[in-house]
């Protein structure tokens, strides 16, 4: 008898609700008690540079503290195991306060605007996946790797890759590259792009579209638009919204294409593949427009689902900073953060003289 | 680096998100919520 026996089966029994509940909560009050107390920072340096108007108290709102705040503790002392499941709900967050800015939205601002994104978002795509492809093979990126990267920087980013990953089953490395490429170049992002705005003088809702348009992960797309200005924030999901949009289409294209070489697997329902990878969130952020529109709500309770959108943010935007490793900025090798930085640099630049054009030609209201 | 999550577990966030906000949005209307302010 071989000394190798296969041991017998156990049972693990799943977590009930109350101890799921219960190891999110650390976490969760960690989201929270961030965004609180950058909320407090802005409120009382505000109030201080009232009461001292000598001393250059740092203007900052609630938004930037709470990324620095997460940013600090998560580079610092980082976060305890004892955090992580609860922080881990922060994409929660932060798709409950997209769906509950939809109330924010009137129908016709959809239609007219999405319509908008969604020609910018046809254009955008096409050269980004173009460039993408084109520094792959100048810089040799594995295919798959170049794929990733493709679809990150032109839908959503670590979702979009997610998704990608079940379709084109790329070398498990290939993926962490790509992810870590997306999100340093997010964190980027989050820096310049509301200096560069300040510099050309760029409308709220100009730079909400190009915010949407150019920086790829969703939570990172909608703080840059945020830390521009509220309204600026408003049109950022609309435009990342449409652009999220598109994830079935592009993954099940590239699906398609590495099936083809017998590198992937056959997808046999095309239609169940795009209703899986849709992001259902989209559904109910038009739904609340929809009751929006047609009057569903008063003004005030318009407002309260306007604040209770803020407050969803408020723990994702915590959570944003918390997650971002600046270590990774060095870890991961200089060719795809190479061509990730000649691509987003090339797409924010394309995507800046779209919005440009477009406001200036009357395209836009 | 961010864990990444599971497509599956994305759709169920993206459903519980839809279902939380469409709760609170029921609440608003009945006026069983109080004024939200922020």
């Amino acid at each position: 008898m071989s000394a190798h026996t296969i041991p017998s089966p156990v049972a693990v029994k799943a977590p009930s609700l109350t101890t799921r509940f219960l190891r999110v909560l650390p976490g969760v009050g960690l989201l929270f008690g961030i965004g609180l107390l950058g909320k407090l920072l802005e409120h009382t340096f505000a109030n201080l540079r009232v009461a001292y108007p000598g001393i250059p108290f740092p203007h900052l709102e609630y938004v930037l503290w709470a990324i620095l705040l997460g940013l600090a503790i998560g580079n610092t002392i980082g976060v305890a195991p004892f955090f992580r499941t609860g922080v881990a709900t922060y994409e929660l967050w932060l798709k409950l306060g997209i769906v509950l800015v939809g109330a924010r939205f009137l129908l016709q601002d959809i239609l007219h605007i999405g319509g908008l994104s969604l020609g910018l978002v046809a254009v955008e795509l096409l050269l980004s996946l173009s460039v993408m492809h084109l520094l792959g093979r100048i810089f040799r990126l594995p295919p798959k790797l170049t794929s990733l990267l493709a679809i990150g920087s032109s839908i959503c980013g670590v979702t979009a890759i997610m998704a990608a990953q079940g379709a084109i089953e790329p070398a498990e490395e290939d993926t962490s590259t790509a992810i870590a490429s997306i999100l340093t170049l997010g964190a980027i992002a989050l820096f310049t792009f509301p200096a560069i705005g300040h510099m050309l003088h760029m409308s709220q809702q100009g730079y909400g579209m190009w915010a949407g348009l150019a920086v790829d992960n969703t939570a990172e797309s909608l703080v840059t638009g945020a830390l521009y200005g509220e309204e600026a924030g408003r049109w950022t999901v609309l435009a990342k919204t449409a652009r999220s949009g598109f994830i079935g289409f592009v993954v099940l294209a590239y699906a398609v294409y590495w099936s083809s070489r017998g590198l992937a697997p056959d997808i046999e329902h095309k239609g169940v593949f795009l209703w899986k990878k849709f992001p259902k969130f989209i559904l109910g952020f038009i739904a609340l427009s929809v009751l929006a529109t047609s009057g569903f709500f008063t003004h005030t309770q318009l407002t309260s689902l306007a604040n209770l959108s803020r407050w969803a943010f408020l723990p994702a935007f915590a959570g944003v900073g918390l997650r971002t490793n600046l270590r990774d900025l060095t870890s991961q090798g200089w060719r795809p953060l190479i061509v990730g930085i000649i691509g987003e640099l090339f797409i924010a630049l394309i995507t800046l003289g779209l919005v440009y054009w477009s406001y200036n030609h009357g395209v836009a209201r | 680096m961010a864990t990444p999550h599971s497509t599956q577990s994305r759709i169920n966030i993206d459903f519980i998100a839809v279902a939380i906000a469409l709760t609170l949005a029921t609440l608003i209307r009945l006026n069983i919520l109080p004024p939200v302010s922020f």
